[in-house]
């Protein structure tokens, strides 16, 4: 479902990743695990094709790095959900505009809409916050929000980087419990941390990485 | 793709920035102002030198030896030259009674005889109403034989042409500056939209929004400067030409095509204006 082949980036003259492979399978829960500035991140943007690598190639389902067009881009990103230690949410629109807005975005029908978002806020327990703004929230409900639009478009796969990272032991564990709800639904899940604890409370395959490559598996 | 949404994302765009939107606003008003004002001069101007040019007609002369049928063949001939609109024949007879109309006495009486010589008033099309054509002309009719004298207000034509070109590049130039600097301004106010909302973008990326449609938005609040921009210079231009009209001189050419003129422009500088800033700001983030 994911592959990277030998795959290599730079950013200027410094080396990212060098000579890195693996595979994700679907439906499969993994973590990508290092030191800040192993090279998580760029793992994820070569996935959502937010970067290129120079060398080898990026399998993401049906598209690979070396062939995807630049207009195609968005239609492999409807199939992915991202989340982020720093929520990304719009701080003008309420919770249901923030959910409502990915699928606006993407052109779906507006009767759609209002289905869709209301059945993924039950799922993550947010839907009595709807008409709150961000930034009357707690982190983990932000958190919650982010899980709820990632998951909005039923991705087969969830991008999630560092995202405890804001948040206490107490609330990231029901964040984790979310991630663990969505991935036996089905939904696969690639998780970028450097969180050895949480990592032993809910465990699962583990590539880990430094200095750009992988060091073990 | 709904293009509601991209137009609703737009107007809240100017909402939040309220500020730089007026700012925007007043400056492309402003710009259009002065260009649909210079039209308006170049009209009035263009008006005022195509009614003193409609006067202008050519005079040629006869020998007054010519008989009235020799002049009048020479008439048939100037008839067939091309710009010719209308030739009129003044017999010495008339010349002599045009005469005593202007001077009160009658020539024959003062001199014992007429020697006033018959001669010929030449209107011209308005392709040739231009101090090289009529020159050309008036060269041509010279050249006849039975012609004594060519007589136009060269002085004047010569004057018209050379002052009427410089006031229309001065005006073009000025004009040609407002629109760009109309363009700048709605260019510079995308571009800080842009980076004020690279957050939406960044998100609307994310979410798998194709480019098309993350441009919209932005392209949507250029051509609404323009509009709004295009309403209000119109306003304006209307109220000043009734002030000028009441007050000053009425007979002001008010050239009502000027008004969905310039907010066909306003609509295109800020078409053009956004795209330009899409183009190159935008890519950077996307």
């Amino acid at each position: 479902m994911i592959e990277f082949y030998n795959v290599s980036v730079s950013i200027g003259q410094k080396e990212i990743l060098r000579d890195i492979s693996f595979r994700l399978f679907k439906g499969e829960f993994a973590y990508i695990m290092g030191p800040s500035g192993a090279g998580k991140s760029t793992i994820l943007r070569l996935i959502y094709m937010d970067l290129f690598p120079e060398q080898g190639m990026v399998i993401v389902g049906n598209y690979s790095s070396a062939k995807i067009r630049a207009h195609e881009i968005p239609y492999l990103r409807r199939e992915l959900g991202v989340i982020f230690q720093d929520f990304k949410l719009l701080r003008d629109r309420n919770v249901y505009e923030n959910v409502a807005f990915a699928l606006r975005a993407t052109g779906v029908k507006n009767s759609e809409i209002k289905r869709k978002v209301v059945r993924v806020l039950s799922e993550v327990n947010i839907a009595h916050r709807r008409n709150n703004l961000p930034d009357d929230l707690s982190g983990g409900e932000q958190q919650r929000v982010a899980i709820a639009r990632a998951i909005v478009n039923d991705p087969f796969i969830i991008l999630a980087d560092e995202p405890t990272g804001n948040l206490d032991m107490h609330t990231s564990k029901e964040i984790m419990e979310i991630l663990e709800r969505i991935n036996r639904q089905g939904t696969a899940i690639l998780m970028a941390t450097h969180d050895q604890s949480l990592i032993e409370q809910y465990p699962h395959r583990i590539i880990k990485i430094d200095q750009g490559e992988i060091v073990k598996e | 793709m709904n293009l509601g949404f991209s137009i609703k994302e737009g107007l809240k765009g100017l909402k939040r920035a309220r500020m730089a939107t007026a700012i925007t606003i007043t400056s492309v008003t402003v710009a259009l102002m002065m260009i649909g004002l210079f039209i308006i001069v170049s009209v009035n101007i263009d008006h005022w030198v195509g009614e003193k040019r409609k006067n202008i007609e050519i005079e040629a002369f006869f020998e007054p030896v010519l008989n009235n049928s020799t002049a009048k063949k020479l008439v048939n001939k100037i008839r067939q030259m091309d710009g010719v609109e209308r030739v009129d024949y003044i017999s010495k007879e008339a010349a002599a009674l045009r005469f005593k109309k202007e001077f009160g006495r009658d020539v024959v009486e003062v001199l014992g005889t007429n020697p006033l010589p018959p001669s010929c008033v030449i209107h011209l099309k308005s392709t040739h109403r231009n101090a090289l054509a009529i020159a050309n002309l008036s060269h041509k009719i010279k050249k006849l034989d039975g012609i004594t004298d060519v007589v136009y207000a060269q002085g004047f034509l010569q004057l018209i042409d050379r002052y009427v070109t410089i006031i229309y590049l001065i005006i073009g130039g000025l004009g040609l500056l407002l629109l760009i600097v109309a363009i700048i301004l709605i260019h510079n106010s995308i571009r800080l939209i842009i980076y004020a909302r690279r957050e939406i973008i960044e998100i609307m990326e994310l979410v798998g929004a194709k480019k098309s449609f993350i441009r919209r938005p932005f392209l949507v609040e250029g051509i609404f400067y323009g509009i709004m921009g295009g309403i209000l210079a119109n306003a304006f231009i209307f109220a000043l030409i009734q002030i000028v009209r009441r007050w000053l001189y009425s007979g002001v050419i008010e050239a009502p095509e000027i008004y969905g003129l310039i907010l066909g422009l306003g609509v295109f500088i800020g078409f053009v204006s956004s795209q330009i800033s899409l183009n190159k700001h935008l890519n950077k983030l996307i």
